[in-house]
């Protein structure tokens, strides 16, 4: 690279001594000279969403310059396209707004918008100043340090888990889960469809109901999903969105039914109900067969088992196989009995003088309340409309119809529902999903072709003791009488892996029975304030921390309240090395290129462009500078187990090494030492057939599993729970009660927080995603920027229904001031829209950056987390993500 | 001789804006500059309304008014039907932003770059030598790419392969195909330009593409 380095630095260092290093004016390209004589395409994968890095890319350098950045058309993902992201992130790569070298603050004063006044210092002195605080806290107790991490702009985060582990402190928290983390989808995608992430199988499916995901534009914004859907319609796929707004990722569909936000469980409920108890139209086969819908349970929720003690590991209890009933011997039988000939799916039936019923017989009493009739004032659907809908969804699943693929039959039900993003950000998340995924099971739509199924090949463990599916996120943890965990996952059996609370208990550990104080945050990615919401509680958490260290490649809000920043490189300096598989179809791409592969990510410039360093080494780094890197206990040790390196070519415990040198042994050790990082770096990538479609559809893949309907195990979890927390003295907040009514076998809808709001906040406020700016790390890309502002009439400003906006005697670029019902506050510009429903305002992504050393021309838009606040009756107990749609009043500035 | 052309299939558009930033990207436009834009609009009312999305570019017209207007023949159409433009010719005069009716032009008025604070990064030195300030510019099909037999990278990046690029006068080419299968529209044919870019409509029957 020919940006002159030295000159550079010395450049700065100068400027530095007379002013402060994130304010210089300096023409900081002066010295570039560009003589270096070169003309390459560089194979990498891209890193600009969290699509899992599927896409893959060739980056066009010129005489040292990064010039272009195209799609690899060896890639069977991508197929040589790319989005305007990753084309986008050469102003990623070159943006001088970056943290460019290491700096400490001068100014002691901490705020949002509030200048650090940073001044250059060398490597030496900021990783020194960070061990030695470091060092204290580790030798008085671990735990003090907190590691806060997430996507933003770092999504290379492969040693932070082990850095803290090694460290001695279980405190590596999430920064924020923003309105599209499916994290609260994976583990019910994991118990039915086996895959954290589902997707509709976009080769054969003909109906698809959406709800809240943004499945058009790429459900991750990517290319390959984009494609499948596209295809899809032109094969005759129908649409529906049952959604509050047609965002921009919605806007090819079929039909859109306008739904109140929040309230998608009781339209849920409502089809469910319509289907069980009216139209009795369902797989009768598929749920006898392959659910849980024939187990018997009593009246306290939980199954009726033999009186065999087996160990059930999910429950963490000694139990016996369930029984169902089998209606030709007209007696109950283990599931698995060989003598069971005919189970009865419905029914109730006195046993030994008490009461059961089959799990579907209490599902169809469960959905009785949830009448069309009633939801009309509920979700604003007429029930002639929810009732049509329940009816097409049972006649274009099809019911009976199978189709063969490669020689094997399959039950064919081309219908698939999906309920992410906007339907579960919500208190009730888990349920949105599980009434989803049961409105499947019940016409036999589940991981066959035409349904909603696993992204990728399945992965299923199944339960031996009642031969259900186990979702690793649902087995039960006993409870710590003092948490540890400053997220509070010691108090939950079923901690999620999002840290919401983290930012509550943080405020007041004592109060939590916590016997420590955080002392040290490290920041590595994660924007709470931007994604998570509630910014003034969340600084003043930030504020209190005696000490915080930032590795960041922008100055965004949190690297603005650290001591110390490291200089991250950006995803074009870094290495890593992904695989990838089919996402939404087995199409004809993936059978000639190959269906498994591994891609590199390789740095685009012979060197970084600026003084910074990729984490994963910053990380190396500092371990080094610990004493916590080498030997059995240390870094290396634990990266043996995490990284992916296998024998030959684990590392060696006594040595030194370089991100790059383990991303070499990683190289090859997935490919039984065939390539190393070399090839990787001429080729990109190498793809294999590894499966056939049998082990895509996990119909073929898992002849045997059994997908829950039920979810007895939350029966079970509620029951130990209950004891626990009074055993041992714990106290949830807002009240226990609040906490144990989650676990609940079978969905349920009540009233959100934001439903009984008080009269005055008369609209309903939600938050969407564009694919130009999917992942708020692409915010401060100055070209995204420039064209969102130029060409997207929605993104930057407020939507507002037309005829309401008409009504509040309200146009096209007036400035209106929203107050939540929770007391946030925001600006913004009026843009009027048929789009949206009548009682809904609509703000985009995370725009409104606050920080005082990101590029000026960024700074623009709504930030729809401020109108957020934190607390413990907003946040899903479970999975721990706060509930993101509001009540809002508006006022014309 | 190849005649150059481009359809547009706006079923298969979703608005994502890939062809905008490949366009940016490959022609290292300056700030300000699109050559290449998406048009979002609204059609129908309330509930039944959609949002409807129309990627536009230089229409490479068969009889471009904007050469018929340059009074120094910087605008000029060449053999394969790509009108271009020599920059070095160029005064300034902005007639071809007035003639066209597509409004395919938009001119290089600020030097500084997407940093002035901090001068012109070395990508911005790199790419700001092919434009010249003052002078109007527009999509030129990507000739440079299309010489080497590559797709313009509008085309090569649309993640939903929206934009088909081709010789309408091969009657093999998926573009000549896609001309004769389906009813295409161009835009303001009544002014007689005769524009290489057709768009097949979002209403028109479903039809199965490879």
């Amino acid at each position: 690279m020919n940006l002159n380095r030295r000159q550079f630095i010395g450049l700065s260092t100068a400027v530095s001594a007379l002013a402060f290093a994130g304010v210089s004016g300096t023409k900081l390209f002066e010295a570039y000279a560009g003589t270096e004589q070169d003309d390459a395409w560089i194979p990498t994968h891209c890193k600009a969403c969290a699509a899992d890095n599927r896409c893959h890319l060739l980056v066009h350098r010129v005489n040292g310059v990064a010039v272009k950045i195209e799609g690899n058309s060896d890639s069977p993902t991508n197929q040589g396209r790319n989005c305007a992201k990753s084309a986008a992130a050469l102003l990623t790569l070159y943006n001088p707004y970056r943290v460019k070298f290491p700096v400490k603050r001068t100014n002691p004063q901490k705020g949002r918008g509030i200048d650090p006044k940073w001044v250059e210092i060398t490597w030496d002195e900021a990783l020194n100043t960070i061990a030695a605080k470091l060092k204290k806290v580790r030798g008085e107790d671990p735990r003090k340090f907190v590691f806060m991490t997430g996507h933003a702009a770092s999504l290379n985060i492969d040693t932070d888990r082990e850095f803290a582990e090694v460290f001695g402190t279980p405190n590596v928290i999430v920064g924020a889960t923003s309105m599209a983390c499916g994290g609260s989808a994976s583990p019910i995608n994991k118990i039915v469809n086996g895959g954290g992430q589902a997707r509709a199988d976009m080769l054969y499916c003909k109906y698809f109901l959406n709800l809240g995901a943004n499945s058009q534009q790429g459900g991750k914004g990517n290319s390959e999903e984009a494609d499948a859907f596209v295809n899809a319609r032109s094969r005759g796929l129908k649409v529906v969105n049952v959604t509050p707004i047609l965002s921009p990722s919605l806007a090819k569909t079929d039909e859109w039914v306008p739904i109140i936000p929040g309230t998608t469980g009781y339209f849920l409920l409502a089809m469910i109900n319509v289907i069980v108890n009216e139209l009795k139209v369902y797989d009768k086969e598929f749920l006898i067969k392959r659910t849980n819908a024939v187990y018997l349970v009593g009246e306290d929720g939980l199954y009726l088992r033999t009186n065999d003690k087996l160990k059930d590991h999910v429950r963490g209890l000694e139990l016996g196989n369930p029984l169902v009933w089998d209606r030709s011997d007209n007696r109950a039988k283990a599931f698995d009995d060989p003598s069971l000939n005919e189970a009865s799916l419905e029914g109730a039936f006195e046993i030994d003088g008490k009461k059961y019923r089959t799990t579907f017989e209490v599902l169809k009493e469960h959905v009785k309340e949830y009448t069309p009739e009633k939801g009309k004032e509920i979700t604003g659907i007429s029930p002639e409309t929810v009732r049509r809908l329940a009816k097409e969804w049972v006649e274009e699943a099809l019911i009976g119809k199978t189709i063969t693929i490669d020689g094997v039959i399959y039950p064919y039900r081309p219908v698939a529902i999906i309920a992410e993003q906007g339907a579960k950000c919500h208190v009730d998340n888990y349920m949105v999903v599980h009434a989803a995924k049961i409105l499947a099971e019940l016409v036999g739509a589940t991981d066959v072709p035409g349904s909603a199924k696993a992204a990728g090949s399945p992965t299923i463990s199944i339960n031996p003791v009642d031969g259900v599916n186990i979702s690793e996120e649902f087995i039960y943890k006993p409870l710590k009488k003092n948490p540890e965990r400053i997220s509070l996952q010691d108090h939950s059996p079923i901690p999620g892996s999002s840290s919401g609370l983290a930012w509550l208990t943080m405020q007041d550990p004592k109060a939590y029975g916590f016997d420590y104080t955080p002392e040290v945050l490290g920041i590595w990615g994660g924007n709470p304030q931007a994604l998570l919401g509630d910014f003034e509680q969340i600084n003043k958490i930030f504020k209190d921390f005696p000490f915080t260290f930032a590795i960041s490649y922008e100055f965004d809000e949190p690297t603005e309240f650290a001591d110390i920043v490291l200089p991250e490189s950006s995803w074009l300096e870094r290495y890593g090395l992904t695989s990838f598989v089919p996402k939404t179809s087995f199409t004809e791409v993936f059978k000639t290129k190959g269906n498994y592969g591994w891609a590199l990510q390789q740095p685009v410039l012979p060197k970084p462009l600026y003084n910074t360093k990729e984490g994963n080494q910053i990380i190396l780094e500092l371990s080094e500078k610990l004493g916590i890197l080498n030997g059995k206990n240390g870094l290396l040790a634990r990266l043996n187990e995490s990284v992916g390196v296998r024998e030959p070519f684990l590392l060696d415990l006594e040595k030194k090494y370089t991100w790059e040198e383990i991303i070499d042994l990683l190289c090859k050790s997935k490919t039984g030492g065939e390539k190393d990082l070399d090839w990787f770096k001429k080729n990109g990538l190498v793809t294999y057939d590894a499966f056939t479609i049998q082990k895509y559809y996990g119909y073929t893949k898992y002849p045997k599993a059994r997908i829950p309907l039920y979810l007895e195990e939350f029966a079970s979890h509620r029951v130990q729970l209950k004891k626990e927390l009074e055993e041992k003295g714990i106290i949830r907040k807002p009240n226990n009660e609040f906490v144990l009514k989650q676990f609940t076998p079978l969905p349920f809808w009540e009233p959100h927080p934001e439903h009984k709001a008080a009269k005055e906040y008369d609209l309903y406020c939600i938050n969407y995603k564009n694919m130009q700016h999917h992942f708020a790390c692409n915010v401060g890309n100055a070209w995204l920027m420039e064209m969102t502002s130029e060409q997207d009439p929605y993104a930057l400003n407020v939507m507002i229904n037309r005829v309401t906006a008409s009504k509040r005697g309200l146009k096209d670029g007036d400035r209106i001031e929203i107050t939540s019902f929770i007391g946030g506050k925001v600006q913004g510009k009026v843009k009027t829209t048929n789009l949206i429903h009548t009682d809904v305002l609509g703000i985009a992504g995370a725009y409104g950056p606050h920080s005082a050393n990101m590029n000026p021309e960024v700074k623009i838009g709504t930030a729809f987390a401020d109108l957020l606040k934190l607390s413990e009756d907003l946040i899903n107990p479970l999975k721990i993500s706060l509930d993101r749609d509001l009540k809002v009043k508006i006022r014309k500035i | 001789m190849a005649r150059y052309g481009m359809i547009i299939d706006l079923r298969r558009c979703v608005g994502c804006y890939a062809c905008v930033m490949a366009c940016k990207a490959e022609n290292l436009t300056p700030k300000g500059v699109s050559w290449n834009r998406l048009i979002v609009e609204e059609k129908g009312e309330y509930p039944k309304a959609r949002m409807t999305f129309t990627p536009v570019l230089c229409n490479h017209c068969e009889n471009p008014p904007c050469r018929d207007v340059c009074p120094t023949g910087a605008t000029y159409k060449r053999s394969d039907g790509i009108v271009a433009v020599n920059q070095s010719k160029c005064i300034g005069c902005k007639y071809c932003m007035v003639a066209c009716p597509y409004q395919a032009r938009s001119i290089h008025e600020k030097s500084e770059g997407y940093f002035s604070k901090y001068g012109l990064t070395p990508l911005e030195q790199h790419g700001y030598k092919k434009h010249k300030k003052g002078a109007p510019s527009k999509c030129v099909f990507c000739y440079e790419r299309v010489e080497q037999s590559k797709e313009p990278a509008c085309v090569a990046a649309c993640p939903t392969r929206a934009r088909i690029f081709g010789d309408v006068t091969n009657p093999n080419s998926e573009i000549s195909h896609l001309l004769e299968k389906n009813k295409t529209f161009r835009f303001i044919e009544e002014l007689g330009t005769k524009p290489a870019v057709s768009y097949i409509l979002d209403q028109a029957p479903k039809t199965e593409r490879g």
